[in-house]
């Protein structure tokens, strides 16, 4: 598929990767088979033409597994089998699973920032890697949902930094397929232990769409820098006209916990990773997270990993006598 | 035997216990726990281990030709003592914990002594060419590899857990009851798991082959020289000898074999010496008179302190005390 969009776009393809020339916009698509016979799709980009996608209707019943972060600068529409119609929010970021039973056409303006994972399976991988047969009740509920609505999980913190973590991976690294494909692994993983929890009390959506939407852009704007202060729940609630206890309750049931310590969570977990990688000291890393007190910040992290941030630092390679 | 099923059922045998479910119990005399095999959806074997012993335990592998690669996690805790034997080289802990991961190949001799009081929690996965090329660009992977098998330098042969790899251990081994696709949890930290071992060991290799600005060839040179070393344990050709036959300048010779194996040549020697002899009283059919005499020493009280001063205990100690196979 790749090398037909090539085709078009009169780029050429360079191994399995797509890029953009200067005059059509950044970036590249990248598409490869992993070891254990997912084939996935890898872009980040931004183009300066408008779009139109349509991938028509095929017979063999293959499930595509989608982590999508857009920003979109006009409009990014989806018309599902010739009639309905889905028009995308300013930000969206969300996973979600089709199946090519569905004809569908992209229409999207140029200008959109695009940065998403795809994976592609079918029956039998499923069954073989997940244990989920075709005809599971869960998973017909949920893809009839999908017919019927947008059906997503908005992506958090947690589906964010797997995503990173692949964006982030040199083509060149020898483990490239190693990391990529426990990374892709993690987001199944995740997300279909997701949907089955999920379906087991069924939250048959409370909350609008619009409402779901614009959450995504607070989280966004939650996360955006860990050296200021957070914005307060009340500034977010300010700037998007909405009260600050309903913004509570919905940024809870979405994101699975409270705001802040939603936040808090994400934080650590971005504290944790830059003590393993060796790069930081511990007071870099609790100076970059916005703490100008050390001790508080030995203290947070205590409360999330158990451990003291100085405790990751050490550098212990010999572990026999 | 080159399954975990297999391995799992041959212990079984040897201790008189049924083998169900692919799951190894530990009977209420032995110890408490169980090892089981489990076949991941990708086409892996992984063996999940976690049990205290209430008496000592020897396992022993002898080398298989086929070239397979077993990646070990071992969490072990209350140990009074532990020994694991890889080949001429020796692991070994005393009262305390050991942890570590790290990488054997099946072309190896294995024995792994642990004594009563000990829980182990242990995660392991056999892993073949086939995998490796797949996942780790084998034509790079090929020379990592086979120089991390090859040095025995201390530093180099185990990986600490790690905070990451600690969690992932934890999870594996207590997994949420309501999990619903338990092997592909399972398949995605042990994948994890390997990936952060041989991230390390990349890294690892790059920062070595700075520090030892040895070529490929004078590995191999060190190695043969090894070999050279190690064909005669009763008795040690001199360092001018095998400097001659390496055509290198002694000090050369004796600087580089320090960098490869971790030791100075006599001592490498020695320990290897002694390790042949803790092997043949372990046999179980000669007396330490005979092993002694087979191992050069025309003075027994000499071996009996050269061995006492590698294992901290006398030749007829070892004798003396009981293990279960």
């Amino acid at each position: 598929m790749l090398r037909d969009i090539a085709h078009k776009l009169g780029t050429e393809l360079r191994g399995d990767t797509l890029y953009l020339t200067p005059e059509q916009g950044e970036g590249y698509v990248h598409a490869c088979q992993l070891p254990n016979g997912l084939s996935i799709l890898i872009t980040e980009n931004c183009c300066n033409f408008d779009m139109l996608l349509h991938r028509k209707q095929i017979g063999d019943c293959f499930y595509v597994l989608a982590f999508d972060e857009i920003y979109i600068k006009h409009h990014l529409i989806e018309i599902i089998n010739g009639h309905r119609e889905v028009r995308y929010p300013p930000i969206f970021a969300g996973a979600y699973l089709n199946t090519t039973y569905f004809d569908r056409v992209y229409i999207a303006s140029k200008g959109n920032g695009v940065r998403l994972v795809k994976c592609i399976f079918d029956t039998r991988w499923m069954s073989k890697y997940l244990g989920i047969k075709k005809d599971d009740q869960v998973l017909k509920r949920y893809l009839a949902l999908r017919a019927k609505n947008l059906n997503f999980e908005s992506l958090d913190s947690e589906y964010r930094n797997l995503l990173e973590d692949i964006f982030n991976t040199d083509p060149q690294n020898p483990m490239f397929n190693t990391i990529v494909e426990n990374r892709v692994m993690m987001l199944i993983e995740r997300f279909f232990t997701q949907i089955f929890q999920k379906s087991s009390h069924i939250r048959s959506l409370q909350i609008r769409q619009d409402d779901v939407y614009r959450m995504m852009e607070i989280e966004k704007e939650l996360m955006q820098d860990y050296s200021k202060n957070a914005p307060t729940v009340e500034e977010l609630a300010g700037k998007h006209a909405m009260g600050i206890s309903k913004l509570k309750r919905q940024f809870k049931q979405i994101y699975g916990k409270p705001v802040f310590e939603y936040y808090q969570k994400s934080r650590m977990t971005k504290a944790k990773d830059m003590l393993i990688s060796g790069e930081y000291t511990v007071k870099e890393v609790g100076y970059k997270l916005g703490y100008q007190n050390l001790s508080n910040f030995a203290n947070a992290f205590k409360k999330e990993f158990a451990v003291l941030p100085s405790s990751l630092t050490k550098k212990s390679s010999v572990a026999d006598s | 035997m080159s399954t975990f099923s297999e391995i799992l059922q041959s212990m079984c045998e040897k201790m008189d216990i049924p083998f169900e479910d692919d799951k190894l119990i530990f009977p209420a005399t032995m110890g408490a726990g169980y090892m089981k095999a489990v076949k991941l959806p990708n086409g892996l074997e992984a063996l999940i281990g976690d049990f205290s012993l209430k008496q000592d335990l020897l396992i022993e592998r002898s080398r298989i030709n086929k070239e397979f690669y077993v990646f070990i996690c071992d969490r072990i805790t209350g140990v009074k003592k532990m020994i694991v034997d890889i080949d001429k080289d020796r692991l070994e802990k005393k009262d305390a914990e050991f942890s570590a991961m790290y990488l054997l190949s099946f072309l190896s001799d294995l024995t792994q002594f642990t004594t009563s009081g000990a829980h182990v929690s242990t995660v392991r996965v056999i892993i073949n060419k086939d995998w490796m090329a797949k996942y780790l660009k084998m034509d790079e992977l090929d020379d990592v590899l086979r120089r991390y098998l090859a040095l025995k330098s201390k530093s180099i042969h185990v990986r600490d857990f790690d905070f990451d790899s600690q969690v992932l251990m934890d999870e594996i081994l207590n997994p949420d009851n309501d999990i619903l696709i338990e092997k592909t949890f399972i398949q995605n930290r042990v994948m994890l798991l390997l990936e952060n071992f041989f991230a390390w060991l990349y890294q690892q290799m790059a920062v070595m082959e700075m520090n030892i600005k040895m070529t490929r060839d004078e590995i191999d040179q060190i190695s043969e020289v090894e070999n050279q070393l190690l064909s005669n344990l009763s008795q040690a050709p001199t360092i001018n000898q095998l400097a001659r036959q390496a055509a290198m300048s002694p000090s050369k010779l004796k600087k580089q074999f320090k960098d490869v194996f971790g030791l100075p040549i006599y001592e490498y020697f020695q320990k290897n010496r002694m390790q042949k002899a803790r092997q043949l009283l372990l046999e179980g059919n000669r007396s330490v008179k005979a092993v002694g005499m087979e191992m050069g020493f025309s003075n027994l009280s000499n071996f009996s302190l050269a061995f006492k001063k590698e294992f901290q205990e006398l030749p007829s100690e070892l004798l003396k005390s009981n293990v279960l196979t």
